[in-house]
């Protein structure tokens, strides 16, 4: 059985999901109104806001991401349980 | 009997019926919208005698305009959109 | 090509161990308005249409995605830990036969998955019109599952699920908007 996930995950995921949520609002909001300077800009804040929170997450609970864009420890992590729709 | 909404089952915060910027200082729409069916006296069932049907804020806002106030990320993603004046309220049956 | 994220778009949890939710919540996996039908359509639409709006289909094409694993989870955790007895109860028992605990792309009915849900005109206007239509729908469809469930959580999941679909219909209403402009014009809002 793979470990089970603490409080402190869920809470940290959660962060990363609002403003991972953040960008998917204003990504779709930029794809119909491309000359909105404030708003781009507001999408670039938040983007870095969200690298860093996924730096956090995954120097704690492993790569969120495959096919090199996320980096790995020893032994290879990616393929480790749990999967999102088992937590 | 078109439209008529009864007073019990207010579907909407006040909150969201408040004058809006957005609307050019109108009301915000209803999200609701009631009618009441014919009912026969050779029908089978108890009658429904309100039924509702969803008209959400999409079908009234047109091209949504620059600087609309915004939810705080967490509130966002609870409610499943960044502004309020998308926000669709679902109360169950 | 995709890269995958190893995080649902929006926490899924499932409170109340009710199979029978599983059979009407794979509606929205395999139906004919459901996420699968929506992502293949817009990111099928996204090669014929104009190129100011192939980045929106490409976008909400790819969110569909994201929606799509949020309600294999639900499937998923309402059927994992069913007995062959419970499947029955709850309406899925030739499901069992079929596929075990599989999922599978078939609608409410257990009708299976099939291309021609998705519509392709070609016209550019015709098919935005169609995705609008579609995001009605699934919002409508989101509507009758919340009020087949009295568990809370499933229930905030399935909101969420629903504004997405009020979102999307407001970006393709804009996105007719965009097509009917006389020129390629800088629009100010």
């Amino acid at each position: 059985m793979a470990k089970q996930m603490d409080a402190a995950y869920y809470h940290l995921l959660h962060e990363l999901q609002a403003v991972d949520f953040v960008l998917v609002e204003l990504n779709l909001y930029l794809d119909t109104h491309p000359n909105d300077l404030k708003a781009i800009e507001e999408y670039n804040r938040n983007a870095v806001k969200r690298k860093e929170l996924a730096c956090t997450y995954e120097e704690k609970y492993g790569p969120l991401m495959h096919f090199g864009h996320s980096y790995s420890k020893y032994p290879w992590q990616w393929a480790e349980e749990p999967w999102p729709w088992q937590v | 009997m078109e439209n008529q909404q009864p007073a019990a089952k207010a579907p909407l915060p006040a909150s969201s019926n408040a004058p809006n910027a957005a609307y050019g200082g109108h009301h915000a729409p209803t999200q609701f919208k009631y009618y009441t069916p014919y009912y026969s006296p050779l029908d089978p069932c108890p009658p429904m005698t309100v039924k509702r049907y969803n008209t959400p804020p999409n079908l009234y806002l047109g091209y949504q305009p620059m600087n609309l106030p915004q939810y705080r990320p967490e509130e966002a993603l609870r409610r499943g959109t960044l502004w309020p004046i998308f926000y669709a309220p679902y109360p169950p049956r | 090509m995709w890269i995958y994220e190893k995080k649902l778009q929006y926490p899924v949890k499932v409170s109340k161990c009710d199979t029978r939710m599983a059979k009407y919540l794979i509606e929205q996996y395999g139906g004919a308005d459901g996420e699968l039908a929506a992502a293949l359509r817009y990111l099928n639409q996204r090669y014929t249409i104009p190129g100011k709006v192939i980045g929106l289909l490409n976008d909400i094409g790819t969110e569909e995605f994201a929606h799509l694993e949020m309600i294999a989870t639900m499937v998923y955790k309402l059927t994992k830990d069913a007995t062959p007895e419970q499947m029955e109860a709850a309406g899925l028992g030739a499901h069992y036969a079929n596929h075990d605990k599989a999922l599978f792309y078939n609608n409410a009915a257990g009708v299976p998955w099939t291309a021609s849900y998705i519509q392709a005109n070609g016209d550019p206007i015709a098919d935005l019109y169609e995705d609008i239509a579609a995001e009605e729908k699934a919002r409508a469809t989101y509507q009758w599952l919340i009020d087949l469930t009295d568990d809370v959580d499933l229930q905030d999941s399935l909101k969420f699920l629903r504004e997405r679909e009020v979102v999307h219909s407001q970006r393709f209403r804009e996105a007719v908007e965009m097509l009917k402009e006389e020129r390629d014009t800088k629009k100010v809002f």
